[in-house]
């Protein structure tokens, strides 16, 4: 079973860009990214239509070195309607060679918000989302 | 007169002992439900049981709770049914969906503690840094800030903290961290704002970070209800 | 959803080279669910405990001796996942992922990395 499955690349690019700030930074201009938002955005792909909330498929990944003083140091998934609202949370170092991660989540019924965060260790916390249609829900 | 008082003495002993008799031999007992998915579950459960034994039904709690499980109360009369023999009739009988209800037994947080070899990886790679910042509550109208905040909590917060802030909200058994009883924070000066500012502004392990989707002035009415959050009086 | 817990599944890219970054794939058939249910939506919180939940709390990964990664999971993780990370090929030595669930139950597996090519 392992290897046997392909995930759909579809848009990579975030699809919204409404977070309140705070300490999360996002970009001024989402077709115009400067070179330090393109390395910190975390790129989202999730179908915009999941059949089955019991397992959505994502994948995130961040355009970010990996060097020894310079890299990414976790990458977030949540989504805050959903009773569960963070999936998990991926720890990485510098021998991980790229932030990525993939995984399948749960998601509640109706239209949501996937959100990502990714913290770099010299630039702070970047956020992402990606809004998804959920048509059965799998809390 | 001295007739009187005895009747009025046999009387009210007599009165005294069917009062005893009908009601007073009564218990009332809280059973945590297992199996409740559905509007037709709650309703199939009261009516069956009901049907079967002879009790009162007072009512079902399904979220405002101590533990975060749905909570039947009933009213028996132990010296005719026995708590052992409610709980049996309860496993016994059917939802609608086809599963069969059951009485939650078991401590409050069913996970196991963390094992040595998780807090050592925790120490390493772990939510650590905690940049607090010294902030100024902008609050003005407080009443109408802890309003407001009330809301929020109701819709995005109670569902881990609790209704009541207990910490025992119906996902707070879904995550490894407890989220903590709230009422530590009541009454709290301003002394607390940074920390509170910050752990709602950045999240924290099982905490999400509410500052990506919550303005900043939304938060500032959370933390303010939050200080309003009491201890409920034991009973 | 898995019947049985299976111990988990490690695959790796068949070509791995010195310095180079490789995928990592791990398979664990285990059980995951929140619990909850609707009975009321017209309230909040709109759910209310249903079942005990089960769910895979800690992933970690450790290259040689050196622990990498740590993937800190809940029950909004689906039933039986299967996860994807990467790692840079910096030594011929064992990749061993650990997980332990919400119980505290622990289970291993791992794999040889060997250069080639
Ligand atoms: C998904 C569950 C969840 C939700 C939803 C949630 N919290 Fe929390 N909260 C937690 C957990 C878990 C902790 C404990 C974090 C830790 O200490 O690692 C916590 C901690 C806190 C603390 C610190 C308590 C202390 O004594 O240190 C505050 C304050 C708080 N939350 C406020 C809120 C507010 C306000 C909301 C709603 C906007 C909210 N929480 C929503 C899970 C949640």
């Amino acid at each position: 079973m392992v290897g046997g499955l392909t995930i759909p690349l579809l848009s990579v690019i975030p699809s919204s860009n409404d977070a309140h700030g705070a300490v999360f930074q996002t970009p001024k201009d989402l077709e115009n990214l400067t070179e330090l938002e393109r390395i910190h955005l975390p790129k989202i792909s999730l179908p915009p239509v999941v059949e089955d909330g019991a397992s959505a498929s994502i994948v995130c990944s961040v355009d970010h070195p990996m060097d020894e003083d310079h890299y990414i140091k976790s990458i977030q998934i949540m989504n805050f309607a959903d009773p569960i609202v963070i999936k998990g949370k991926f720890f990485l170092t510098p021998v991980n060679g790229e932030a990525y991660l993939s995984t399948q989540i749960r998601l509640s019924g109706g239209e949501g918000t996937v959100w990502v965060i990714a913290e770099c260790n010299k630039h702070g916390k970047w956020a992402a989302s990606k809004k998804v249609t959920v048509a059965a829900g799998g809390c | 007169m001295k007739k009187f008082s005895q009747i009025f003495v046999i009387s009210y002993c007599f009165s005294f002992f069917l009062f005893q008799t009908i009601f007073a031999g009564t218990v009332v007992d809280k059973f945590k439900i297992e199996g409740i998915i559905s509007i037709a579950s709650t309703k199939a459960l009261q009516s069956e049981l009901l049907k079967k034994l002879d009790i009162k039904i007072l009512d079902l709690n399904l979220k405002k709770t101590d533990s975060g499980w749905p909570v039947l109360r009933i009213e028996y009369d132990p010296d005719i049914i026995s708590k052992n023999k409610i709980e049996t009739v309860i496993g016994e009988i059917e939802d609608p969906a086809g599963h069969k209800y059951k009485v939650h037994k078991g401590p409050l947080i069913a996970n196991a503690n963390l094992i040595d070899e998780e807090n050592q990886a925790m120490t390493i790679l772990g939510d650590m840094t905690m940049d607090l910042k010294q902030v100024n509550n902008p609050t003005v109208d407080f009443d109408s800030s802890i309003k407001r905040g009330k809301d929020v909590f109701i819709k995005n917060c109670a569902k881990c903290h609790g209704l009541n802030g207990n910490g025992y909200g119906v996902v707070a058994h879904g995550f490894a961290t407890w989220p903590r009883q709230l009422w530590a924070w009541y009454k709290a000066d301003s002394a607390a704002d940074s920390y509170l500012y910050w752990i709602i502004e950045n999240g924290k392990s099982d905490m999400p970070p509410w500052g990506l989707v919550l303005s900043e002035d939304v938060r500032w009415d959370l933390i303010n209800y939050i200080k309003t959050i009491k201890k409920p009086e034991e009973n | 959803m898995a019947e049985k817990i299976k111990p988990p599944r490690i695959r790796v890219s068949r070509r791995i080279k010195k310095n180079k970054v490789f995928k990592v794939k791990v398979k664990f058939d285990h059980p995951s669910f929140t619990g909850l249910a609707m009975a009321d939506d017209t309230t909040e919180p709109v759910f209310n405990r249903a079942k005990p939940v089960t769910f895979i709390r800690n992933m970690l990964v450790y290259y040689g001796d050196e622990l990498v990664s740590r993937l800190s999971l809940s029950s909004g993780i689906a039933d039986d996942p299967l996860f994807t990370f990467k790692l840079k090929a910096t030594k011929e030595a064992p990749v061993k992922i650990v997980f332990i669930d919400n119980f505290g139950k622990r289970w291993e597996a791992s794999k040889e990395i060997k250069f080639k090519g």
